[in-house]
Order: structure tokens, then sequence, then C-alpha cells
């Protein structure tokens, strides 16, 4: 009996001490993750080379297949309303940024408010909403908050639109020649630079939050040279033969299903390649070299930031969201090669037009500034190595730009507020996405859209579309998704 | 019923029940986002600031900014 009595106590002690140890290294506090959000500008849903597109992007192809990427991920249609719920977690007409910039101070905080105090709040890019980002809590902003900007801008008003910190950048703080500035490398070069004043430098443990919101790619098109050669001959063989391979890329790598959706014919104006003179052919074939090398600029700069990260061991708990503010852009400009300049040179200010845009959205119905899938429709990436349930996968589950501020919140375990700054805080109209990006099973989803003449809604796998909310030429769509 | 996420095949004709839900909802929805934001909640007055805006950007800076969106 004594003899039991022992080894009961022994085993009891032999498995409580690891249990002890186990349970001190769960209950220590998880550092919280860095948060890196970015935000591209009018890229297609079909842009990304692990969404079936031309342009050889391999450090976002790699978080995709490191992390997972969701297919039915939806946006605002348009820069500023996109910009304001992804800075809010708000629908964009209760802070009045249903068209225009808004005032995201009215029954709104960003994402940067809520998480200062408990992280380094940096900026860089297009910011688009009002107030300017220096008063909605980011501590270090570079960038035009405007207007898209590649080359430096030969137009001087254009110039007053960079900012660094509060005060007006210029060529004095370039560390290149004029000629040789392009934003978007400005914009990985600030990105690192207050990382490395705000972050490393100062060997703090306080988590940061970086939002990247690149110009690219935007039109006006410009790009390197030497990124336009990359695929000047990519598009000799036409626009209808380039939205073919997208579409045959994606169903192989799964993310179009070729049951529920076909490439159809979707313009209602005849756009086939055939209908176009030999100079619209040229125009095209070169616009949409630029337009993919700005897409593979973008990835090379992100490339360079993502190794900075990975240099000072911040890379693997961070939470990167990336994802397009709106679908390609359709705004067109006539068919005509610049005079005496090369297409995509600084100075050069042309446009993928519908004909591009409708490449860019591949299958996708619609573009920019229309609730069409092509205007609304974008890739989301999600990678976290240290906090992420499955990685690997292509999820369907739908999401809206409104859940990046809730999961946020979630990721760095705050609550939201009722009030901030003597400003009462509308409620929030995303949800958080936590529990899907931590492998939980699909939840069925209803989002919901006004966008000047367009009304849309989801309900699971049903969306309804409406033009004209006013009654007069009111015409009524349903799809299943 | 036939799945298309291309938008090319209208179902509304069929499913008239389906989209009185969703018109439905998307109203309620609308209005409860549109509340207490004072341009939009009478819809004349949206009208009016709408065009408000139009004027003053056709007269004021130019094209530029207002294309850029």
């Amino acid at each position: 009996m004594k003899n039991v009595l022992k080894i009961v106590f022994k085993l009891t002690f032999c498995c409580l001490f690891p249990l002890i140890t186990i349970y001190a290294q769960v209950a220590k506090p998880q550092a919280k993750p860095n948060i890196l959000i970015i935000l591209a500008d009018d890229m297609g849903y079909a842009d990304l080379g692990c969404m079936g597109g031309d342009a050889e992007t391999p450090h976002l192809d790699l978080l995709a297949k490191k992390g997972i990427l969701f297919t039915n991920f939806y946006n605002n249609a348009k820069c500023a309303p996109s910009r304001a719920s992804l800075m809010t977690g708000q629908s964009p007409q209760r802070i009045g940024a249903d068209h225009k910039a808004g005032n995201v101070n009215r029954g709104a905080m960003t994402i940067a408010e809520a998480l200062k105090g408990e992280y380094t709040t940096l900026m860089v890019g297009k910011w688009h909403i009002k107030p300017a980002p220096l008063q909605m809590g980011f501590q270090r902003y570079f960038g035009a908050g405007l207007s898209a900007i590649h080359w430096w801008p030969t137009d001087e008003k254009q110039v007053r639109d960079i900012q660094l910190d509060g005060r007006t950048y210029a060529e004095k703080d370039m560390t290149v020649p004029v000629e040789k500035w392009y934003m978007e490398t400005e914009h990985a070069n600030y990105a690192m630079k207050f990382l490395q004043g705000e972050v490393v430098n100062k060997g703090t443990t306080k988590p940061f939050f970086l939002y990247y919101a690149s110009h690219l790619p935007h039109w006006p098109l410009q790009a390197p040279r030497a990124d336009v050669e990359r695929y000047l001959n990519v598009f000799k063989s036409g626009t209808d033969a380039a939205r073919k391979r997208r579409y045959d890329r994606m169903v192989a790598l799964g993310i179009i299903n070729p049951k529920i959706c076909s490439l159809s014919s979707i313009d209602e104006k005849s756009n086939s390649w055939d209908s176009f003179t030999t100079e619209e052919k040229e125009y095209y074939q070169q616009a949409m070299a630029v337009h993919t090398a700005m897409v593979y600029r973008l990835d090379v700069e992100l490339g360079r930031l993502f190794d900075y990260l990975k240099k000072n061991n911040l890379f693997d708990n961070t939470a990167i969201f990336f994802m397009s503010d709106n679908g390609a852009s359709a705004e067109s400009v006539p068919a005509t090669l610049p005079f005496g300049q090369q297409m995509g040179d600084r100075g050069t200010e042309k446009r993928i037009n519908d004909v591009g845009a409708a490449v860019c959205n591949t299958p996708l119905r619609g573009h920019k500034s229309t609730l069409y899938e092509g205007g609304i429709g974008t890739p989301m990436i999600f990678h976290w190595p240290k906090g992420i349930g499955k990685p690997g996968i292509v999820s369907k589950q739908a999401g809206s730009i409104c859940d990046i501020f809730p999961t946020v919140l979630d990721l760095a375990n705050l609550h939201y507020p009722s009030e901030y700054e003597g400003r009462k805080l509308n409620q929030l109209d995303g949800q958080s996405l936590l529990p899907q990006l931590k492998k939980a099973p699909i939840v069925e989803r209803k989002l919901l859209w006004n966008y000047e003449k367009f009304s849309a809604e989801i309900q699971g796998n049903l969306k309804a579309l409406r033009l004209s909310p006013r009654g007069k030429d009111a015409s009524r769509g349903l799809a299943t998704l | 019923m036939s799945n298309e996420r291309a938008e090319t095949k209208d179902l509304a004709s069929t499913h008239p029940e389906l989209v009185q839900s969703m018109v439905k909802s998307w109203a309620e929805w609308y209005k409860s986002v549109s509340k207490g934001n004072e341009s939009d909640s009478v819809d004349s007055e949206k009208e009016e600031n709408e065009a408000k805006i139009d004027k003053k950007d056709k007269k004021g800076k130019g094209s530029r900014k207002q294309k850029t969106e």
C-alpha cells in the first residue's frame, strides 16, 4: 500500500513538473504581432502572378503560398470609399466618404488611433481621406496623399503634394538624380527608414503598424524602361489572347471554377483585338506592358521591404494584409502613342483604358467605379507565420475591406471603444476574420454597397445588383457567385 | 439556378421573390448607414450637395484631382 502511494506521488510529481513548465510558457503573454497593411491602387483581379497574371510577382506569390489567398474579397469600388473603410471599419456612407474624401473623424477612429500607444504607427503612400495621416494617429508619414505620382512630377503643383512628416518633400531630400527618382522605390525606402529609426534603432519591444499604400499600378502609365522591356512581347498576341491566357491559368490554379464562371464576352462595346487598327494594337501592347511592369515593380519594392523585416527578425511575427482599393480602371484616353517619347517614360500620361481593364479584371465583369465583380473584387493575401492556422490555402470566405479594422483590433487584443477623443463612434460594419485566419469554417456573409448609381448586396452566394437607386432607369440583376 | 460570377446572366426575372427581399434588406441598410450623416439623410438634400460639389470641381482646381480618385 505504502509503495503504491509512493509511486502515485512520484508519477504525479513527474507529470506535474513538465506541466507547470508548459503552462508557464502558455500563460506568458505572446508578443502582439506587428501589423503591415499593403494596399495596391487600381490593381485588377487577375494582375498578380498568383492570380494568373502576366507580371512576375514572386514575393507576393510566396506570401499567398505560405499564407491564405482570399479570392472572394471585396473593396468599395473606388479610392476614397475603400480607404475610408479600410482605416475605420465602417461603411463609407457613415462617414461621408461614399464618393469624396469624407471626414473620417466624424463618428470614426482610424486603425492608427486604435493602436496608438501600444504600437509604433507609420505610413507611406496614398491617403485620400481627411484629415491628414499625422492628425489621425500616425507618427510618421511620407507620400503624396492624393494623385498617383510615379516619376518625379513635371508639374510644379503635383510636386507640392509630396509630404514628409508634415512638410513638403523636395529635391534636396533625394538620394538619386531627379531623372531616376521613382515614387515606389521611395515608398519602400521610407518604410524602411521609419522602421529603422522608430523600431530597430530604439531597440523597442513595442510592435509596429505600417500602412503601405502604394500608387501602383494606377495611371499615368509610368515605369522604368528595363521593367517595361520584360513585358513588351507578352501582349503581342493581343488582349483577347491575354484574357484567355489569364483565365486558363486561374482555372489551373484553382482560383476559378470553370463550372461556375466562364470566360464570356462581357463588354457592351466590342473591343475585340481584330477590330483595332495597327496603331491601336501597338498602343495596347505597350500600355499593357507598362501596366504589367508597374505590378512587377510593386512586387520588387515589397520584396526589399520583406527582406529588411527578415534581416531584423521582424517578419515572422508580422501579420500582413495585401489587397487592392478597387478593380482595374477603365478611365480612358485616346489610344494614340505618345509623340516623340516612349510610353512609360517621365512626362508620358497614358492609360490602359477599358480595353486593358477587361484584361486586368479577367474574368470578371466591370471595372473601377462599378459594383460589378470587376469593380469590387480583389485578391486578399494574409500572411503571418507565427499565427496562421492552415497556410497555403485558397479561401472562398467572403470578406470586405471593412473587416480589416476589427480583425486588426482582434490581433492586437483591443476593444473598440464607444468614444475616442470626444468623438462618439459609430458602430463597425465589418467583422473580425481572425477565426477564419486561424482555420474556422467559412461563415455566410451579408455585404452591402452603394456607389453613385449602383447598389449591391451579397448574401451568401447570391448577389443582387441595381442601377440607379432613385427609380429612374432602374435595372436589376441577380447573380449567384 | 446557374452559377455565374462573371454576371452575364440575369436571374432577377426568374427569382422575383429573392430580388424583393434583397431590395428590402438593402433599403434598410442604406437607411441605417446614412443616419446621422447630414448630407445623406434626405435624398433631395444629398442630390443638392452632390450638385454643389460637382459645380465646385468644374469651376475650381481643374479636372486632374477629380479624375484621380
